[in-house]
């Protein structure tokens, strides 16, 4: 736990210094008071004091950290990420029925192990649902790609 | 205040108002029940549905959720020894062993009326403080509220189980994302970087549901798959009903677990969780057989169940009143209600009073269903345990993604959700505690409006504080917290 923590502690420090660097362009104390620049100034540095703090003190060296030793290792956990990051780059350019689909299918054959049969019956019936319940029920409004444009004109996408 | 509690129960009788109250209890029964999504993720997850109701419909349906598991964190933790959600960890101790010795009714049967009880005195409490506290505040200037603010985050630092240099590395980060945006008083976009999206500032929906919920969804993947020993519960009703000796045991633990409970969730970073702990050490010191602690003490079930519950209504008092939340859950609700057009403070009782009053009045209601669906439902709840991860995980990250897409109608906000996500992870590995982040980046714009409001009148001069005796009492509380909190870690770590 001790060595992510710490690592989280120099991420703070790269961070407080990155944020100072484009706080200072703002100006800290105007004619009529202070400025917008005050408060993220201020910020970045008591940031980069308890980055510091938590360096020196990062907290009980024996406890493992959550989530086990080597998720980086993990096969379900990689298949996680990806899906993820998979879902959020492509949501933009192709709506979201066909990225979550790929998404649910990769989660569930590289994750999970499950069959081809299981992880696209599934991705089928979870995107169908996530549609009618969200979509058609609710009228929630969906990001835009060639799916939802057909299914918007069925009638199935109240929210678009 | 009747007459406003009738408004409220007018409120909550449409038809929809009583559904929302239902299916909140019953949602978050459920989800208390799964180990993991905790009332956080929940409420982070089912957020972007509320922007289809109206503001009052989407609070009942949120706070029927945050009350619904604490409720529900108690089935597993009776019948698995595996706590639903953080507040449950202590019914762990002595509500398995009660059921090991074949009382798991009796055990399930007095955390259920406990609660009931409890939830009933922190409504009450709610009620009869909170015109009285929204009076005080209204005389309140900017000082005072940036006063109260850092000092509600000072003691955050103190209760923050991850330490206070992490805690204040959070609650420093939270207040930074809390700045980002069109600054408040002057008008110039900070730290947008020439992205539209973010010149509004970060949303909540992102923050919440990458920092609570994609984060648990890379835990849940790392979770080995494993098939828990559940004890059954009672068949009938009847098996619910504590003898008449653990009854009599239980009168005194609960009413102490109300009242303690009760303060503790009006404390800025108390809550459902402290109070049950605290409510367990106070039993267990009080007990004529300590020895029985740890081994099925009825009194270790019903103080810290009392004490949940009412410290669940008990943050309501500063999240409703003074727009303060008290622990991440009530962090959530505010961004709701923000999100909604709703400032919660002292004035909300005089401009929405249907929402104060709705609330006070689906607090009722829901402890109610709570009391007299869960018994019979239990077996219900108890096979949500058995849905399995590669179906569940794949869900939540689609509702995440329509969720954070339909709040702001942006795809950059995946993106940032995503990114949010990473950090949530990397930060609970390391052994960071969420809360006061989720916390300071709600707080942090009212903070930062309050000090450069309170700055401008004094024309720069924080000598002008001497003259403000309230807002130097919660600055001087404030300091005193801290200081309580590094003497304290530091006897602690010498003990060691």
């Amino acid at each position: 736990m001790t060595r992510t923590a710490r690592g989280v502690a120099l991420g703070g420090l790269v961070f407080a210094a990155l944020a100072w660097w484009e706080a200072s362009r703002l100006e800290s104390w105007s004619w009529d008071g202070p400025g917008p620049g005050l408060m993220p100034q201020a910020l970045s540095i008591l940031i980069a004091l308890a980055a510091l703090a938590v360096l020196v003190w990062p907290g009980d060296p024996t406890a493992e950290a959550e989530g086990g030793a080597a998720p980086f290792r993990d096969r379900t956990f990689l298949a996680y990420v990806l899906a993820m990051l998979g879902a959020a780059a492509a949501v933009p350019f192709l709506g979201f029925v066909p990225p979550m689909l790929a998404a649910t299918t990769l989660m569930l054959r590289l994750g999970e192990r499950s069959s081809w049969t299981e992880a696209l019956l599934y991705a089928l019936l979870l995107a169908a649902g996530i549609v009618l319940l969200f979509g058609t029920a609710l009228g929630v409004p969906f990001p835009t790609g060639p799916v939802e444009r057909v299914l918007s004109g069925l009638g199935l996408l109240r929210g678009s | 205040m009747m007459d406003g509690l009738l408004h409220g129960f007018a409120v909550l009788s449409t038809w929809q108002n009583l559904s929302l109250c239902l299916l909140g209890a019953f949602l978050g029964t459920l989800v208390g029940v799964l180990p993991g999504l905790g009332p956080a993720t929940t409420i982070a997850l089912l957020l972007p549905i509320t922007l289809k109701l109206d503001p009052t419909g989407a609070i009942i349906l949120l706070a029927g959720i945050y009350y619904g598991v604490a409720y529900g964190g108690t089935l597993t933790s009776v019948l698995m020894r595996i706590p639903g959600e953080a507040s449950s960890v202590v019914t762990c101790l002595d509500g398995y062993e009660m059921a090991r010795r074949g009382r798991a009714g009796a055990a399930l049967g007095i955390a259920a009326i406990g609660s009931f009880f409890a939830s009933t005195v922190g409504i009450l409490g709610v009620m009869l403080l909170s015109p009285l506290l929204a009076e005080l505040v209204i005389a309140f200037g900017p000082w005072e509220y940036a006063a109260l603010m850092l000092a509600g985050l000072s003691l955050i630092a103190f209760f923050a189980a991850s330490g206070l240099a992490k805690a204040a590395l959070m609650a420093l980060l939270g207040l930074f994302l809390g700045s980002v945006g069109i600054d408040p008083i002057a008008g110039t976009p900070r730290f947008t970087f020439g992205i539209p999206e973010l010149v509004d500032g970060i949303n909540i929906t992102p923050l919440a549901l990458g920092l609570f919920g994609l984060s648990e969804l890379l835990f849940l993947a790392l979770a080995r798959p494993g098939k828990a020993e559940i004890l059954r519960p009672p068949n009938s009703l009847l098996g619910f009903l504590p003898n008449r000796e653990e009854a009599r045991r239980s009168v005194a633990p609960v009413l102490r677990g109300s009242v303690l409970g009760f303060l503790v969730g009006l404390l800025p970073g108390g809550g459902a969780v402290l109070a049950s702990f605290l409510s367990y050490a106070v039993e267990r010191r009080l007990t004529r057989r300590p020895e029985e602690f740890g081994r099925g003490a009825v009194e270790g079930v019903a103080g810290p169940e009392a004490a949940n519950n009412s410290g669940t209504a008990g943050a309501f008092i500063p999240l409703l009143t003074l727009g303060i939340p008290s622990n991440a859950v009530t962090a959530l609700l505010l961004g709701a209600l923000l999100i909604h057009g709703v400032q919660p403070g002292p004035m909300i009782l005089e401009r929405q009073p249907e929402i104060y009053w709705g609330v006070i009045a689906s607090m009722y209601l829901g402890n109610l269903i709570l009391l007299v669906l869960n018994l019979p439902l239990v077996g219900l709840f108890v096979r949500a345990l058995e849905i399995p991860r590669r179906f569940m995980a794949a869900a939540i990250l689609s509702i995440c993604v329509i969720g954070v897409y339909s709040t702001n109608l942006a795809t950059f906000d995946i993106l940032l959700a995503v990114g949010f996500g990473l950090l949530g992870f990397a930060l609970r590995r390391g052994g960071f505690d969420l809360g006061p982040l989720i916390l300071a980046y709600v707080l942090g714009p009212t903070f930062e409006r309050s000090l450069r409001q309170g700055l401008l009148i004094a024309d720069g001069n924080l000598l002008e504080l001497a003259d403000r005796p309230i807002a130097l009492g919660f600055i001087l509380a404030a300091v005193a917290t801290l200081a309580g909190a590094v003497l304290l870690r530091n006897r602690a770590r010498v003990a060691d």
